[in-house]
């Protein structure tokens, strides 16, 4: 049953690696755009 | 601001660590059912953070309909999408306990068939958003939106599921199905569900802070 919990947590913190992936795209393309400026 | 922002980190990375110890380790197991309670310092919290993005949403909305700042229109769709994010994470480990304590993954429980309704409701204001892209009236349209999806999502969360008979602990209202909790395991879920805030706090403030520097570079870009 520890081990649906452990599951439970990687989908937690997959969801929440995602969400800072994104800011760390963005925060990315930022620094394209003002290097390219 | 930079000082709290650090306060922000050292608390999320210090008392992190402890949830885990708290939730895994500290708290003893529910009775009748077994470790599987566990998911419940995890689930509640993300559910609450979705709760409060989706408020958020609203709220940035109703902000950006009475003064047309359109950093308002950027911070609800932040909001939004996080919400989104953190619903789909609520619905997937609700998934995962239904299965260890009901032995199915879904059952169309009232709780779990308005978890998928409000998803739905996002998902078309993502959709709804992404197809306005560079049309007038872009921002007043999907702000009209969130602020009436905010206004529904309180009778999907908190109402509709304690309506009708459902299978889910109910540990905020008294109910048939209330799930009496321990000192320890309260102390245990609302500690997490404070770091968790918190998290969902600087996820936020971090997505916000990405938008108002695309904002203004493309301003920048556009002035030259």
């Amino acid at each position: 049953m520890i081990t649906e919990v452990i599951i439970a947590l990687c989908v937690i913190w997959a969801g929440i690696s995602f969400l800072l992936f994104r800011i760390d795209r963005r925060i990315t393309s930022l620094e394209r755009k003002v290097n390219e400026k | 601001m930079k000082a709290l922002r650090l306060v922000q980190y050292i608390i999320v990375a210090v008392m992190m660590p402890a949830v885990f110890y708290m939730a895994l380790v500290w708290v003893p197991p529910a009775m009748g059912l077994g470790d599987a309670s566990r998911i419940l310092y995890f689930h509640v919290p993300i559910a609450w953070s979705s709760v409060l993005a989706f408020l958020a949403s609203g709220y940035y909305s109703i902000r950006f309909l009475m003064k047309e700042n359109s950093s308002y229109e950027l911070y609800a769709w932040n909001a939004a999408y996080t919400g989104l994010v953190y619903s789909v994470l609520t619905v997937i480990t609700g998934s995962i306990w239904a299965h260890i304590s009901w032995n199915i993954w879904w059952n169309w429980d009232p709780r779990e068939t308005s978890a998928v309704i409000l998803l739905l409701i996002y998902i078309a204001y993502i959709s709804l958003y992404s197809s306005l892209k560079e049309r007038p009236g872009r921002g007043k349209i999907s702000a009209v939106y969130l602020v009436i999806a905010a206004v529904v999502m309180p009778f999907f969360v908190f109402i509709i599921p304690r309506i009708y008979r459902s299978l889910h602990p109910d540990m905020i209202f008294g109910s048939e199905n209330k799930f009496d909790l321990e000192p320890s395991m309260r102390i245990t879920l609302l500690t997490s569900i404070a770091v968790f805030t918190l998290l969902y706090f600087i996820i936020i403030s971090l997505m916000n802070r990405a938008s108002i520097l695309e904002k203004t570079i493309g301003e920048n870009i556009h002035d030259n």
